[in-house]
């Protein structure tokens, strides 16, 4: 699994933000992540939880929204959320698109006192 | 309760190394390919037709990723200009190559008198899509045992492969894999990606492919 690295520069994200805000602790990270990518929220939860220990983040919850694939349509130009296997466009039925969501991976914020 | 807003990409650090790594092989003049598969659709026989077929006017470096073994550099070490081994295990990371393994390789390899360096990721569809390597293109090889629906279960290898190589084609009479359903549904993900059936093992379909590469290394 590629979790423990992504979770180590979590941390180290978390750890600089707070840093610079100067901020005692970190209760809450909202973390961003794209359906189309292979991360595992529960797996990050493990390893968080270990690595966090004696940092800022001790404790903090992690938290995932993830966002859907989003698809333009190579034909019609129309972007949507496809409900489908099939990825078709619900406009003009053309299955030839861009993937343009659902690749992301980004810390979004953070709860500090 | 405070709130901070960060925004910060959680790979950026292996982004940033990737860019130094191109930045790397660019200032050598070298093309560098990441070479990404499912383990046993025949990513070493790729590397050894492709260096093979390239012949000896062309100066080749490989990096091969491996969770344990080292049998494919063995395989490799004897046509190869420069090997170099990656043994992912004990890694943060053991199902793909980061940007900082291959850093580490560069090190190793005599980048200067190189011409391509064939960078072989662990043999996984899923996580080394996630890694950008530095590499100038992303190579998939699909294998026809593997059946015609895998660009279906894992779109975004599909939809970033700069040319998808389609190995075993000996063994298309043999099984399920309909090569227009494959490339459609690559297709309509990636419109243009040049698509080389080839088989390993009998050498058809190989110099398609290797006049490509050829192509690519003119024109860099």
């Amino acid at each position: 699994m590629h979790e423990f690295g992504v979770t180590e520069s979590l941390l180290k994200i978390v750890e600089e933000s707070a840093n610079n805000a100067g901020v005692e602790k970190v209760s809450r990270i909202v973390v961003v992540v794209g359906e189309l990518t292979g991360f595992v929220p529960d797996c990050m939860r493990f390893y968080f939880e270990t690595m966090s220990k004696d940092t800022v983040a001790e404790g903090a919850s992690l938290d995932f929204e993830e966002l859907p694939v989003r698809l333009k349509c190579r034909q019609c130009g129309h972007e949507f959320v496809p409900e489908n296997r099939e990825w078709a466009c619900p406009q003009c039925q053309s299955s030839e698109a861009d993937i343009t969501g659902g690749r992301e991976l980004y810390v979004k914020e953070l709860e500090v006192t | 309760m405070k709130k901070i807003e960060i925004v910060q990409g959680i790979l950026d650090a292996n982004q940033a190394t990737a860019e130094g790594n191109r930045a790397a092989f660019d200032q050598s003049n070298c093309l560098a390919l990441n070479i990404m598969a499912a383990p046993g659709a025949g990513k070493t026989s790729v590397v050894l037709r492709t260096i093979a077929g390239l012949g000896a006017d062309v100066a080749i470096g490989v990096v091969e990723g491996d969770v344990v073994s080292t049998v494919d550099a063995e395989k490799v070490r004897d046509v190869a200009q420069a090997v170099v081994q990656i043994n992912t295990k004990g890694m943060p990371e053991s199902c793909a190559l980061v940007a900082d393994m291959v850093d580490a390789a560069l090190a190793k390899l005599p980048l200067a008198e190189l011409d391509l360096v064939l960078i072989e990721n662990v043999g996984n569809l899923i996580c080394p899509t996630e890694f950008d390597l530095g590499e100038h293109m992303k190579i998939v090889i699909a294998s026809a045992p593997e059946g015609d629906d895998k660009p279906l279960k894992y779109p975004l290898i599909f939809a970033d492969a700069d040319a998808i190589i389609i190995n075993k084609s000996d063994l298309l009479p043999y099984v399920d894999f309909d090569m227009e359903t494959f490339t459609k549904s690559v297709r309509d993900l990636n419109a243009d990606v040049p698509f080389f059936p080839m088989s390993c093992k009998t050498g058809e379909g190989v110099s398609a492919w290797v006049e490509w590469l050829k192509g690519k290394l003119d024109s860099k």
